[in-house]
Protein backbone atom coordinates (compact mmCIF):
# COMPACT_ATOMS: atom_id res chain seq x y z
CA UNK A 1 0.00 0.00 0.00
CA UNK A 2 0.80 3.74 -0.03
CA UNK A 3 2.69 3.19 3.19
CA UNK A 4 5.26 0.85 1.79
CA UNK A 5 6.56 3.39 -0.92
CA UNK A 6 6.60 6.39 1.32
CA UNK A 7 8.75 4.12 3.67
CA UNK A 8 10.95 2.55 0.62
CA UNK A 9 12.07 6.17 0.20
CA UNK A 10 11.99 7.43 3.64
CA UNK A 11 11.06 11.22 4.90
CA UNK A 12 13.09 13.00 2.39
CA UNK A 13 12.62 10.23 0.11
CA UNK A 14 10.87 12.91 -2.59
CA UNK A 15 12.87 15.87 -1.72
CA UNK A 16 16.37 14.88 -3.07
CA UNK A 17 17.12 18.53 -2.47
CA UNK A 18 16.03 20.07 -0.06
CA UNK A 19 12.56 21.54 -2.08
CA UNK A 20 10.31 20.46 0.79
CA UNK A 21 7.09 21.40 -0.50
CA UNK A 22 6.31 18.59 -3.24
CA UNK A 23 7.26 15.60 -0.38
CA UNK A 24 4.55 17.42 1.77
CA UNK A 25 2.24 18.08 -0.44
CA UNK A 26 1.91 14.68 -2.46
CA UNK A 27 1.73 12.99 1.17
CA UNK A 28 -0.73 15.33 2.20
CA UNK A 29 -3.21 15.46 -0.65
CA UNK A 30 -2.45 12.25 -2.64
CA UNK A 31 -0.60 9.75 -0.33
CA UNK A 32 2.87 8.44 -1.27
CA UNK A 33 5.06 10.29 -3.01
CA UNK A 34 4.66 10.25 -7.17
CA UNK A 35 8.43 10.18 -7.79
CA UNK A 36 8.98 6.47 -7.61
CA UNK A 37 11.01 4.93 -10.29
CA UNK A 38 8.16 3.59 -12.41
CA UNK A 39 6.52 7.68 -12.68
CA UNK A 40 9.94 8.55 -13.47
CA UNK A 41 10.42 6.31 -16.15
CA UNK A 42 6.99 7.36 -17.46
CA UNK A 43 7.68 10.97 -16.77
CA UNK A 44 10.99 10.43 -18.49
CA UNK A 45 9.12 8.85 -21.80
CA UNK A 46 6.49 11.13 -22.11
CA UNK A 47 8.96 13.75 -22.09
CA UNK A 48 11.13 12.34 -25.14
CA UNK A 49 8.01 11.55 -26.78
CA UNK A 50 6.86 15.11 -26.67
CA UNK A 51 10.00 16.41 -27.54
CA UNK A 52 10.10 13.69 -30.10
CA UNK A 53 6.97 15.45 -32.05
CA UNK A 54 8.64 18.61 -31.84
CA UNK A 55 11.56 18.16 -33.61
CA UNK A 56 9.73 16.42 -36.44
CA UNK A 57 8.06 19.41 -36.95
CA UNK A 58 8.55 20.17 -40.56
CA UNK A 59 11.01 23.09 -41.17
CA UNK A 60 9.61 26.45 -41.76
CA UNK A 61 10.88 27.70 -45.34
CA UNK A 62 12.12 31.12 -43.20
CA UNK A 63 14.98 29.27 -42.83
CA UNK A 64 16.03 27.80 -45.64
CA UNK A 65 15.55 30.98 -46.92
CA UNK A 66 17.62 32.72 -44.24
CA UNK A 67 20.41 30.12 -44.51
CA UNK A 68 20.73 31.25 -48.09
CA UNK A 69 20.83 34.85 -47.17
CA UNK A 70 23.73 34.60 -45.37
CA UNK A 71 25.28 32.69 -47.39
CA UNK A 72 24.81 35.23 -50.33
CA UNK A 73 26.27 38.00 -48.00
CA UNK A 74 29.21 35.66 -47.08
CA UNK A 75 29.91 34.77 -51.36
CA UNK A 76 29.69 38.60 -51.78
CA UNK A 77 26.66 40.66 -53.72
CA UNK A 78 25.76 39.99 -56.54
CA UNK A 79 24.66 36.30 -56.97
CA UNK A 80 20.86 37.33 -56.83
CA UNK A 81 18.60 34.73 -56.18
CA UNK B 1 25.33 24.73 -54.94
CA UNK B 2 26.02 24.21 -51.39
CA UNK B 3 29.43 23.17 -50.20
CA UNK B 4 29.43 25.01 -46.91
CA UNK B 5 30.02 22.24 -44.04
CA UNK B 6 28.71 24.86 -41.02
CA UNK B 7 25.44 26.17 -43.48
CA UNK B 8 24.88 22.38 -43.26
CA UNK B 9 25.31 21.90 -39.62
CA UNK B 10 23.55 24.89 -38.64
CA UNK B 11 20.76 23.27 -40.62
CA UNK B 12 20.72 20.08 -39.04
CA UNK B 13 20.59 22.02 -35.65
CA UNK B 14 17.75 23.91 -35.93
CA UNK B 15 15.19 21.28 -35.51
CA UNK B 16 16.31 20.82 -32.18
CA UNK B 17 16.72 24.62 -31.50
CA UNK B 18 12.97 25.19 -32.08
CA UNK B 19 12.38 22.14 -29.89
CA UNK B 20 13.90 23.86 -27.26
CA UNK B 21 12.63 27.11 -27.68
CA UNK B 22 9.57 26.26 -28.30
CA UNK B 23 8.99 24.02 -25.19
CA UNK B 24 10.80 27.61 -22.85
CA UNK B 25 8.18 29.58 -24.79
CA UNK B 26 5.39 27.81 -25.94
CA UNK B 27 4.90 29.97 -29.06
CA UNK B 28 5.94 29.04 -32.25
CA UNK B 29 6.52 32.28 -33.51
CA UNK B 30 8.54 33.90 -30.91
CA UNK B 31 10.41 30.67 -30.66
CA UNK B 32 11.14 31.03 -34.44
CA UNK B 33 12.54 34.40 -33.88
CA UNK B 34 14.87 33.18 -31.45
CA UNK B 35 15.47 30.63 -34.03
CA UNK B 36 16.44 32.68 -36.29
CA UNK B 37 18.05 35.39 -34.66
CA UNK B 38 20.42 32.12 -32.89
CA UNK B 39 21.19 31.70 -36.58
CA UNK B 40 22.34 35.23 -37.61
CA UNK B 41 24.29 35.73 -34.72
CA UNK B 42 26.38 31.84 -34.92
CA UNK B 43 26.72 33.24 -38.27
CA UNK B 44 28.26 36.35 -37.76
CA UNK B 45 30.38 34.47 -34.94
CA UNK B 46 31.22 32.11 -37.04
CA UNK B 47 34.84 32.36 -36.82
CA UNK B 48 34.74 32.13 -32.68
CA UNK B 49 33.49 28.76 -33.26
CA UNK B 50 36.22 26.19 -33.14
CA UNK B 51 35.57 23.59 -35.36
CA UNK B 52 35.50 19.83 -33.78
CA UNK B 53 33.98 21.18 -30.65
CA UNK B 54 30.36 20.82 -30.02
CA UNK B 55 28.05 23.12 -32.42
CA UNK B 56 24.99 22.25 -30.74
CA UNK B 57 25.94 23.27 -27.21
CA UNK B 58 27.50 26.45 -29.00
CA UNK B 59 24.19 27.17 -30.68
CA UNK B 60 22.14 26.31 -27.56
CA UNK B 61 24.49 28.60 -25.31
CA UNK B 62 23.53 31.44 -27.93
CA UNK B 63 19.53 30.46 -27.65
CA UNK B 64 18.95 30.50 -24.47
CA UNK B 65 21.17 33.51 -23.58
CA UNK B 66 18.72 35.24 -26.13
CA UNK B 67 15.74 33.97 -24.84
CA UNK B 68 16.47 35.40 -21.35
CA UNK B 69 17.69 38.60 -22.20
CA UNK B 70 14.87 38.97 -24.61
CA UNK B 71 11.68 37.55 -22.63
CA UNK B 72 13.03 37.94 -19.09
CA UNK B 73 9.72 39.91 -18.16
CA UNK B 74 7.53 37.56 -20.48
CA UNK B 75 8.99 34.62 -18.72
CA UNK B 76 7.76 35.65 -15.74
CA UNK B 77 4.53 36.48 -17.28
CA UNK B 78 4.21 32.52 -18.27
CA UNK B 79 4.68 31.59 -14.59
CA UNK B 80 1.78 33.84 -13.52
CA UNK B 81 -0.74 32.20 -16.03
CA UNK B 82 0.01 28.88 -14.74
CA UNK B 83 -3.63 29.69 -12.96
CA UNK B 84 -5.63 28.96 -15.70
CA UNK B 85 -4.17 25.23 -16.05
CA UNK B 86 -6.72 23.75 -14.18
CA UNK B 87 -9.48 25.07 -15.73
CA UNK B 88 -7.98 23.73 -19.07
CA UNK B 89 -7.78 20.01 -18.21
CA UNK B 90 -9.86 18.09 -20.39
CA UNK B 91 -12.40 17.06 -18.45
CA UNK B 92 -13.42 13.42 -20.11
CA UNK B 93 -11.07 10.90 -19.04
CA UNK B 94 -10.53 9.02 -22.09
CA UNK B 95 -6.68 8.98 -22.35
CA UNK B 96 -6.48 6.16 -19.50
CA UNK B 97 -3.09 6.71 -18.06
CA UNK B 98 -1.64 8.11 -20.85
CA UNK B 99 0.63 11.57 -20.85
CA UNK B 100 0.09 12.89 -24.18
CA UNK B 101 1.76 15.52 -26.20
CA UNK B 102 -0.47 18.40 -24.58
CA UNK B 103 -0.67 17.35 -20.99
CA UNK B 104 3.31 17.10 -21.06
CA UNK B 105 3.75 20.23 -22.43
CA UNK B 106 0.96 22.28 -20.42
CA UNK B 107 2.75 20.78 -17.55
CA UNK B 108 6.15 22.05 -18.72
CA UNK B 109 4.80 25.18 -18.41
CA UNK B 110 3.84 25.08 -14.70
CA UNK B 111 8.01 24.71 -13.99
CA UNK B 112 9.87 27.32 -13.75
CA UNK B 113 11.93 28.54 -16.32
CA UNK B 114 15.48 27.33 -14.77
CA UNK B 115 14.58 24.25 -14.12
CA UNK B 116 12.53 23.74 -17.33
CA UNK B 117 15.37 24.51 -19.44
CA UNK B 118 17.24 21.74 -17.62
CA UNK B 119 15.28 19.06 -17.46
CA UNK B 120 14.65 19.50 -21.37
CA UNK B 121 18.74 19.49 -22.12
CA UNK B 122 19.35 16.76 -20.09
CA UNK B 123 15.90 14.27 -20.32
CA UNK B 124 14.81 15.68 -23.66
CA UNK B 125 17.93 16.94 -25.41
CA UNK B 126 20.18 14.21 -23.93
CA UNK B 127 23.07 16.53 -23.18
CA UNK B 128 25.35 15.69 -20.80
CA UNK B 129 25.18 17.24 -16.86
CA UNK B 130 28.83 19.05 -17.71
CA UNK B 131 27.49 20.38 -21.52
CA UNK B 132 24.33 21.37 -19.86
CA UNK B 133 26.35 23.71 -16.91
CA UNK B 134 28.13 24.98 -19.63
CA UNK B 135 25.10 25.90 -21.77
CA UNK B 136 22.93 27.60 -18.49
CA UNK B 137 26.59 29.38 -17.04
CA UNK B 138 26.31 27.42 -13.67
CA UNK B 139 27.69 24.58 -11.80
CA UNK B 140 27.22 20.79 -12.40
CA UNK B 141 25.49 20.66 -9.13
CA UNK B 142 23.21 22.99 -9.76
CA UNK B 143 22.61 21.54 -12.99
CA UNK B 144 21.74 17.95 -11.21
CA UNK B 145 19.66 19.84 -8.74
CA UNK B 146 17.28 21.64 -11.08
CA UNK B 147 16.88 18.48 -12.67
CA UNK B 148 15.82 16.75 -10.13
CA UNK B 149 13.41 19.85 -8.80
CA UNK B 150 11.63 20.04 -12.31
CA UNK B 151 11.50 15.86 -12.59
CA UNK B 152 9.42 16.23 -8.66
CA UNK B 153 7.32 18.90 -9.91
CA UNK B 154 6.21 17.41 -13.36
CA UNK B 155 5.60 13.85 -11.57
CA UNK B 156 3.61 15.81 -9.08
CA UNK B 157 1.71 17.13 -11.93
CA UNK B 158 1.45 14.26 -13.95
CA UNK B 159 0.61 11.84 -11.28
CA UNK B 160 -2.56 14.21 -10.50
CA UNK B 161 -3.06 14.07 -14.03
CA UNK B 162 -3.49 10.04 -13.46
CA UNK B 163 -5.24 9.86 -11.26
CA UNK B 164 -7.68 12.23 -12.44
CA UNK B 165 -7.70 10.06 -15.28
CA UNK B 166 -8.61 7.48 -13.02
CA UNK B 167 -11.60 9.24 -11.26
CA UNK B 168 -14.64 10.74 -11.50
CA UNK B 169 -13.56 14.14 -11.74
CA UNK B 170 -10.41 15.28 -12.46
CA UNK B 171 -10.90 18.96 -12.42
CA UNK B 172 -11.93 18.60 -9.09
CA UNK B 173 -8.87 16.68 -7.95
CA UNK B 174 -6.83 19.00 -9.57
CA UNK B 175 -8.95 22.11 -8.16
CA UNK B 176 -7.83 20.52 -4.48
CA UNK B 177 -4.69 20.15 -5.45
CA UNK B 178 -4.32 23.92 -7.23
CA UNK B 179 -5.62 24.89 -3.77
Amino acid sequence: MAGDEWQRFGPGGAREDGSGEFGHRAFQLTGPPHVDLASRGLIGLSLKSMYDDLLNQPLPERFRDLLDRLEGDRQGPGDGV
Amino acid sequence: MTADPFRDALLAQIPSLRAFAYSLLKDWSRADDMVQDTIVKAWQHRDRFEEGTNLGAWLFTILRNLIYSAHRKRAREVEDADGSYAARLRTHPDQLAHLDFQDMQEALQKIPLDQREALLLIGAEGLSYEEAAEIMGVAVGTVKSRVNRARNRLAQLMGVERQADLGPDRVILAAVQGG
